[in-house]
C-alpha cells in the first residue's frame, strides 16, 4: 500500500531543505562583493551584544549577520547540510571543536591573526583536545535548573525535581534537545558520570528520560526574551544554562537558577573560524575586537557569562564576579563534570540512546 | 374419477417435472457458481494480499534507493573515523532516519551496517525493541546482501530481535568519496542501508481473514514452514512440502488444486511472494460439501414450496373457476330434476361456465313457466278457468286440515245444472260451453271476489271457493261458517242468480241449479265423504222438483244406494227380460174401431214386483240405460206390431215414446230403420212420440231427425201438448202426423170451460194443419161425447181400455171393436 503522503512530505521537506541551503550559499557567495563586507556568525541567540555588534559594525565598515542555532545538535546538523559552507565564524561547544577541527571546517587562529588572544587564560585552551590554534574561548558556564520561586511548591535542588516531577509540575517542564545534556544530567541525576559509557547506565539514563517524556512542555530551549515560557509562567522549570537564567531573571525576578545537587556540567563555549570563510581576516578582526578587554567585559556583562577574558575580568564588577551563578562555588563546580571525549561506540550507544529516548 | 383427481393428477406432473428440471439446473448452476465464488475469494484474498505486499516491498525498494541518497547518510557512511561519524554525525543521521520513520511508521528499523556486518547505527521507532546484537554477520538479510553484490535485497523472516515476521530491504552503499577519493576510482562499498519493515498488516490479514466459513491463509517459506499460521486452524509443518511447487506452478489461476492438506481434503490456491515465500489459500472440501449440502436443501425446499403453493393456487384457482361452478350446475341440475326450480346458480362469472349458468338459469325459469302453465292446466278448468276437480281436492284436504286444526266448521255446496244434459244435447256444445261459461261468471258474482290461481301456493287461510267438478257439476267451499244458515243462504243467492235468463246465440234460456249442502263435520270427515253426501243431498233436490237446495240429511244416503241398487237392477232387467211393453189401446172418436196402441214400458221385478215407470224411467235416463231399454222398446213394438198383423185381422199403429236423451245421443231414425228391417213392419204402422220440450231445446237437430224419420214413412206424434209452450207457431215447421192432447186438459175438461175451449182450440188449429189429434187420459164417457164432439179424431184412456198385454190386444183385435161402440 502506498502511502504518499509521507512520501511527498518528505519530498518537500527535502525541497525545503534544498532551498534553504541555496539561500544560505547565496548569501555566502555575495558576502565578499558587497560593501560593507558581510561577516556571518552562527551563533546562539542573545549570546552577543547588540550595541558591541553596533560598535563593530561602525568601526570596521562590516554587517554582522547572526544565525541563530538552538542546540548544539542542531548546530551541527546546519553545518553537515551546508559542510561547513555559507559562514563565516561559528560558536562551538568544547567539546566538538576537534571534531570540527578533523572534519576539516576549521581555520587555524592564534595570535598571530589575533593579538589579543594574549588576555585569555590559557588554561580554557587545555579544557578539551584539538581546541589549540583552532578555538577562541568565548564563555563559560554551567548546566542547572532555572525554575520560578514564585510557583514551585518547594526550592528545587535535584535533577529528579525534573526529570521525576511532582504533578504540578507536569506539563511545564523544560528540557534541551542535546543528548548530551539531557542524557549526561540524567547519568548525573541518577548518580552516575556524566560520561559515563556504561550501557546500563546509559539505559537506566534512557529509561528516566523516556518516563519524563509525557509530562515536558517542551525539547526546544526556552527563549530568553520576556515572552520566554518561564517569564509567563507556563513553564516553571528547565534546563538551562546559567547565564540565561541570569538573563531572564531581567524579565522576572522570580526566576532562581540552581545547579542541583547532584551536580552539573560546566561547559566551555568557542569561536571558530571556518576554513572555508571567504571574510577569514575580517573573521579574526572580529575575534580580535571581541576580546578587547573592554569589550569582552561589556560582553559577559551582557550574556552573564563568565569570560576567560583576563583582562575583561579586571574591568568587571566585584558584584559580577561575586554572582554565585556566574562563578560557582567550588563544591558546586567539584559536583560537575566537563564533557570529555568519548570511546566511538559509546558516544553511538549514548547517540541511539537519547534518539530512542526522545522519539 | 373425479375431474377434481384428474385435473390434480394432470397438474401435480405438469407443475413437478418442470420444477424438478428447473431444481436440478438451479442447484448445477448455483453449486458451480457457488465453488467458482469460493475459488474466486481464495484467488482474490491471495491477489490482495500479495498485491499489497508487493506494494509494500515496492515502495521499500524505491524508499531505500531515496534514503540511501539522502546527503546527510551518504556523508555519515562516508565518514570512516568513528569518533567523527559516531559524535559529529550519528545524531544529525538519527534525526534524518527518524523523519522517514515519521514517515513510514511500519519502517520500524532502519539500519546502516558496515561492510564486516556491525551495525553502526540503528534507528527504531519502538522504544521497546531490544537490540540482541550489533555483529549482524550471521543475519540472513546481510548473508543476502553480500551475495547480492549492489543489488537491492529483499526478503521475508522473523526478526530475531522481536520474533515478528517483518519485511527486510536491505542495499549496498557503494559509494565514491569525492572529497577524498580523485576521480575515477571506483566507489567503494561502505556499508548496507537496511530497513526491517512490519507486516502487521499483512500478518493479521493471513491470520484472521477466513474464506468462506473454514477457509484461511498461510504464509509459507520455501520448505513449507508456516511464516504466518492463521488463528484458526493449527497447519503441521511438514504438510506442505510436496504440493508447494504443484501449487505454484499450477498453470491456471483460476483453478485450485485439489490435495489432502493438514489433514483434510482441501482446495489450495497460491502464490509466490518472494523467492522464498509462499502465500496458500486453503479451503477444506468439507465446506464446498455443505455449501452443496445447503444448497440442495435450500432448493428442494424452494421447490417443495414452490411446488406446493403452484399446485394448491392452480387448484384452488381451477377449483374455484371450473368445479365448483361445474359441481353448482350439476346440483343445480339435480335440483331442476326434483322440480325444484327456484333456484339460482350464483355463478355470475363472465366465462362458457357463466353462460351456462345463466342457460340454466334460463332453461330453469322456462321449466317454471311450463311447470306453472302444466300446474295451471292440471288445476283449473280451461273451459271456464275456474279451480278443477285435482285443485278442488287438494284444496279440500287443506281446508278439512286447517278446519281440523282449528276446530272450524265449513260448509261444502254440490251444485248440478237442472236438465244440462238436455240443453247441451239439444242445443250443441258449443252453446252449453258458453252456457257454463256465463253460469260460472254468475256463481263467481256470488261469492267474495278471490283469486282462486292466487291460491296455488298455500292454503294458509281458506277462502269461498269455486270450482267445476267437471260437466255441469259445480263445487263450492264455505270455509270457516258462524252459523248453518249460511251455506242455505249462500245456496238460495245461487239459484236466484242462475234463475235471470240467459240470453245466448239470439235464445234466451232459463236454468235453474239443484244444491245439496254438506257441513264438516257433521256430515263427513273425509272429504270425499262429504262430497258423497253432498251429492246425494243434491239428488234430493232434483228429486224434489230440482231448483231447489237441500241440507244432506242421513236418510237421503239411504235414498241414494236405493237409486243405485235400482240401476243395477234395471241393467240386469234388459239382460234377464225382466221388461216388457203394455200396450193402450186408441180408438176412432166416432167410429169406435181399435186404430193404433201406445207403448208403454213395465218392469216386473222379481223381487218388488211391478215397478212403476215413474221409478225407474230417471234412473234409466241418468244413468243412461235409456239408450239400449229404448233400443229394445222400439224392436220390441216393432216386432209385436207385425205380429198382430194376420189376415183378416185389422191392422193398427204402435206408437213408441222416444226419449230426449235418445235423441241427443243416438241416431233415431237409423234405429227405427234397423228396427222396422228387422221386424218387416211397414212403417205406416209405427208412429214415434216426442215431446214438446225434446224439439223445442234442440230445435234444428229435431227438424232433421224427424225428417229422416218422415222419410221412412215413420209417423210422428208430439206428446204431451199443453205442458209446455204449446206454440202452434212452431208446429208447423216440424213434421208432425199428430197431437197429442195432454192428460191434464182432458181430466178436467168437462169442469173447466175454458179447458174445453183450448181442447176445442186445438183440435180445430190441428185440423187446419192437417193434424190428427188424440187425446189422452180420457176415463169418462161426458170426456168421450165432449171430445167427440168437438172432433177429436183418437181417444186413448182407462175409458177405452187400460195398458193390456200383447196377447189381450191380440183377442181385442179379433173381436175389432171395443165394446162401448
Amino acid at each position: 500500500m502506498i502511502r504518499s503522503t509521507p512520501l511527498l512530505c518528505l519530498f518537500k521537506s527535502m525541497a525545503g531543505l534544498f532551498v534553504f541551503v541555496a539561500s544560505v550559499a547565496f548569501a555566502a557567495e555575495s558576502a565578499p562583493h558587497s560593501n560593507p563586507r558581510d561577516l556571518v556568525l552562527l551563533n546562539w541567540s542573545e549570546y552577543l551584544d547588540p550595541d558591541l555588534v553596533a560598535k563593530f559594525e561602525q568601526q570596521f565598515n562590516v554587517k554582522l549577520r547572526e544565525v541563530y542555532f538552538e542546540s548544539d545538535d542542531l548546530r551541527d546538523d546546519r553545518m553537515l547540510e551546508t559542510d561547513g559552507k555559507g559562514y563565516d565564524l561559528v560558536l562551538v561547544n568544547g567539546i566538538m571543536v576537534d571534531v570540527y577541527r578533523k572534519r576539516g571546517w576549521l581555520s587555524p587562529v592564534g595570535e598571530a591573526q589575533i593579538p589579543n588572544l594574549k588576555h585569555i587564560d590559557s588554561h580554557w585552551l587545555d579544557a578539551f583536545p584539538g581546541l589549540e590554534g583552532y578555538a577562541v574561548p568565548y564563555f563559560w558556564g554551567t548546566m542547572g535548573i532555572a525554575y520560578r520561586k514564585d510557583l514551585v511548591q518547594t526550592p528545587l535542588s535535584s535533577w529528579m525535581d525534573i526529570l521525576q516531577p511532582a504533578e504540578y509540575l507536569h506539563g511545564r517542564i523544560g528540557m534541551v534537545e542535546n543528548s548530551r545534556d539531557a542524557l549526561g544530567m540524567a547519568l548525573k541525576a541518577l548518580g552516575y558520570s556524566a560520561n559515563s559509557t556504561d550501557a546500563k547506565q546509559i539505559k537506566a539514563a534512557e529509561q528516566l528520560l523516556l518516563a519524563q517524556k509525557p509530562h515536558v512542555k517542551t525539547y526546544t530551549y526556552i527563549a530568553l526574551n520576556e515572552e520566554s515560557a518561564l517569564v509567563s509562567g507556563d513553564i516553571i522549570a528547565a534546563m538551562l544554562y546559567s547565564g540565561d537564567a541570569l538573563m531572564l531573571q531581567e524579565h522576572h525576578q522570580e526566576i532562581a537558577y540552581v545547579v542541583p545537587s547532584e551536580g552539573g556540567n560546566i561547559w566551555v563555549d568557542y569561536l571558530v573560524v571556518l576554513e572555508n570563510s571567504k571574510n577569514k581576516e575580517l573573521a579574526w578582526t572580529f575575534l580580535n575586537f571581541l576580546n578587547e578587554p573592554e569589550n569582552a567585559a561589556q560582553l559577559a556583562e551582557f550574556v552573564y557569562y563568565a569570560t576567560p577574558n583576563k583582562g575583561a575580568e579586571k574591568l568587571l564588577p566585584a558584584g559580577f564576579l561575586e554572582d554565585p551563578v556566574i562563578y560557582p562555588s567550588q563544591a558546586v563546580l567539584s559536583r560537575s563534570e566537563f564533557y570529555k571525549p568519548l570511546p566511538p561506540r559509546a558516544v553511538k550507544r549514548r547517540n541511539i540512546a537519547f534518539s530512542r529516548a526522545l522519539q | 374419477m373425479k375431474l377434481r383427481t384428474k385435473i390434480l393428477l394432470l397438474l401435480i406432473p405438469l407443475i413437478i417435472l418442470p420444477m424438478l428440471a428447473m431444481g436440478w439446473i438451479a442447484y448445477s448452476e448455483l453449486n458451480e457458481k457457488s465453488k467458482q465464488t469460493a475459488f474466486a475469494e481464495m484467488q482474490a484474498s491471495i491477489d490482495h494480499l500479495a498485491g499489497h505486499l508487493g506494494l509494500e516491498v515496492e515502495t521499500a525498494l524505491a524508499n531505500i534507493e531515496l534514503f540511501a541518497n539522502h546527503t546527510l547518510i551518504k556523508k555519515y557512511i562516508l565518514t570512516s573515523d568513528e569518533e567523527e561519524r559516531y559524535t559529529l554525525l550519528q545524531a544529525p543521521a538519527l534525526r534524518v532516519l527518524a523523519s522517514f520513520q515519521d514517515a513510514f511508521p511500519n519502517y520500524y528499523e532502519i539500519r546502516i551496517l558496515l561492510p564486516d556486518g556491525y551495525e553502526d547505527i540503528r534507528r527504531t521507532s519502538v522504544s521497546s525493541l531490544d537490540n540482541l546484537t550489533e555483529e549482524e554477520d550471521e543475519n540472513p538479510l546481510f548473508m543476502a546482501m553480500r551475495q547480492a553484490g549492489d543489488s537491492v535485497s529483499s526478503m521475508i523472516f522473523h526478526n530475531p530481535d522481536n520474533g515478528e515476521l517483518a519485511l527486510f530491504v536491505g542495499k549496498p552503499l557503494i559509494l565514491r568519496d569525492a572529497a577524498i577519493d580523485p576521480t575515477g576510482t571506483a566507489p567503494v562499498l561502505r556499508g548496507y542501508l537496511a530497513l526491517t519493515i512490519g507486516l502487521e498488516e499483512l500478518v493479521s490479514h493471513v491470520s484472521s481473514d477466513v474464506i468462506g466459513k473454514s477457509g484461511y491463509l498461510l504464509v509459507t517459506d520455501r520448505q513449507g514452514n508456516p511464516l504466518i499460521q492463521p488463528e484458526t486452524v493449527a497447519v503441521e509443518k511438514t504438510v506442505l512440502r510436496d504440493t508447494l511447487d504443484t501449487i505454484a506452478g499450477r498453470p491456471s489461476r483460476d483453478k485450485p488444486v485439489k490435495t489432502v492438506f493438514n489433514g483434510h481434503s482441501s482446495f489450495i490456491t497460491g502464490i509466490t511472494l518472494l523467492e522464498n515465500l509462499y502465500l496458500l489459500a486453503v479451503l477444506p472440501e468439507q465446506e464446498i460439501t455443505d455449501i452443496r449440502y445447503k444448497l440442495a436443501l435450500s432448493v428442494v425446499a424452494i421447490m417443495l414450496v414452490t411446488i406446493l403453493v403452484t399446485a394448491g393456487t392452480l387448484f384452488l384457482v381451477l377449483q374455484r373457476l371450473v368445479i365448483n361452478p361445474i359441481h353448482r350446475l350439476g346440483v343445480l341440475a339435480r335440483e331442476i330434476g326434483r322440480g325444484n326450480l327456484d333456484m339460482e346458480s350464483g355463478l355470475n362469472s363472465n366465462d362458457e361456465i357463466g353462460t351456462l349458468a345463466m342457460a340454466f338459469e334460463d332453461m330453469s325459469g322456462s321449466l317454471r313457466k311450463s311447470d306453472e302453465q302444466i300446474r295451471y292446466v292440471a288445476y283449473h278448468d280451461t273451459l271456464t278457468g275456474l279451480p278443477n276437480r285435482a285443485m278442488f281436492q287438494e284444496y279440500l284436504s287443506h281446508v278439512i286440515a286447517h278446519a281440523r286444526r282449528n276446530q272450524k266448521q265449513f260448509a261444502l255446496l254440490f251444485l248440478d245444472i237442472d236438465d244440462f244434459k238436455r240443453i247441451n244435447d239439444t242445443l250443441g256444445h258449443e252453446t252449453g260451453d258458453l252456457l257454463l261459461q256465463e253460469i260460472t261468471e254468475r256463481l263467481a258474482k256470488c261469492l267474495r271476489d278471490t283469486d282462486y290461481v292466487a291460491r296455488m301456493g298455500g292454503f294458509d287461510d281458506p277462502d269461498e271457493f269455486l270450482a267445476r267438478l267437471g260437466g255441469d257439476e259445480f263445487i263450492i267451499l264455505l270455509p270457516d261458517i258462524s252459523n248453518q244458515h249460511a251455506p242455505g243462504a249462500l245456496a238460495h243467492r245461487l239459484i236466484e242468480a242462475l234463475s235471470q235468463p240467459v240470453s245466448l246465440s239470439d235464445h234466451e234460456f232459463y236454468v235453474s241449479a239443484s244444491i245439496g249442502i254438506t257441513l264438516y263435520p257433521a256430515d263427513g270427515k273425509q272429504g270425499s265423504e262429504l262430497v258423497k253426501n253432498a251429492d246425494v243431498a243434491m239428488y234430493h233436490a232434483k228429486e224434489l222438483g230440482k231448483n231447489n237446495y237441500q241440507y244432506y240429511l242421513e236418510s237421503m244416503n239411504t235414498l241414494a244406494h236405493e237409486r243405485l241398487a235400482l240401476e243395477n237392477k234395471l241393467r240386469r232387467a234388459l239382460e234377464n227380460d225382466e221388461l216388457c211393453l203394455y200396450y193402450q189401446p186408441q180408438v176412432d172418436a166416432t167410429s169406435g174401431r181399435i186404430v193404433g196402441v201406445e207403448a208403454l214400458l213395465r218392469w216386473f221385478e222379481p223381487d218388488q214386483g211391478l215397478i212403476p215407470p215413474d221409478t225407474f224411467i230417471p234412473v234409466a235416463e241418468n244413468s243412461g240405460l235409456i239408450l239400449p231399454i229404448g233400443e229394445w222398446v222400439i224392436k220390441e213394438a216393432c216386432r209385436q206390431n207385425k205380429a198382430w198383423q194376420k189376415p183378416g185381422l185389422e191392422k193398427i199403429v204402435v206408437s213408441v215414446n222416444v226419449s230426449g236423451i235418445q235423441f241427443a245421443r243416438q241416431n233415431v231414425p237409423d234405429v227405427i230403420d234397423a228396427a222396422l228391417r228387422e221386424s218387416r213392419l211397414d212403417p205406416r204402422y209405427l208412429e214415434a212420440e216426442i215431446t214438446e220440450s225434446v224439439i223445442m231445446s234442440q230445435p234444428d237437430r229435431a227438424v232433421e231427425q224427424l225428417s229422416a224419420l218422415k222419410e221412412l214413412g215413420v209417423g210422428i206424434a208430439l206428446d204431451d201438448f199443453g205442458t209446455g209452450y204449446s206454440s202452434f207457431s212452431y208446429l208447423h215447421r216440424f213434421p208432425i202426423d199428430t197431437l197429442k192432447i195432454d192428460r191434464s186438459f182432458i181430466s178436467d175438461i168437462c169442469k173447466i170451460t175454458e179447458h174445453a175451449e183450448i181442447v176445442a182450440a186445438i183440435i180445430a188449429m190441428s185440423h187446419i194443419l192437417k193434424l190428427r189429434v188424440i187425446a189422452e187420459g180420457v176415463e169418462a164417457e161426458e170426456q168421450l161425447n165432449l171430445l167427440a164432439d168437438k172432433g177429436c179424431d183418437v181417444i186413448q184412456g182407462y175409458l177405452i181400455s187400460r195398458p193390456l198385454p200383447a196377447e189381450e190386444v191380440t183377442q181385442l183385435l179379433a173381436k175389432a171393436t171395443l165394446k162401448t161402440l
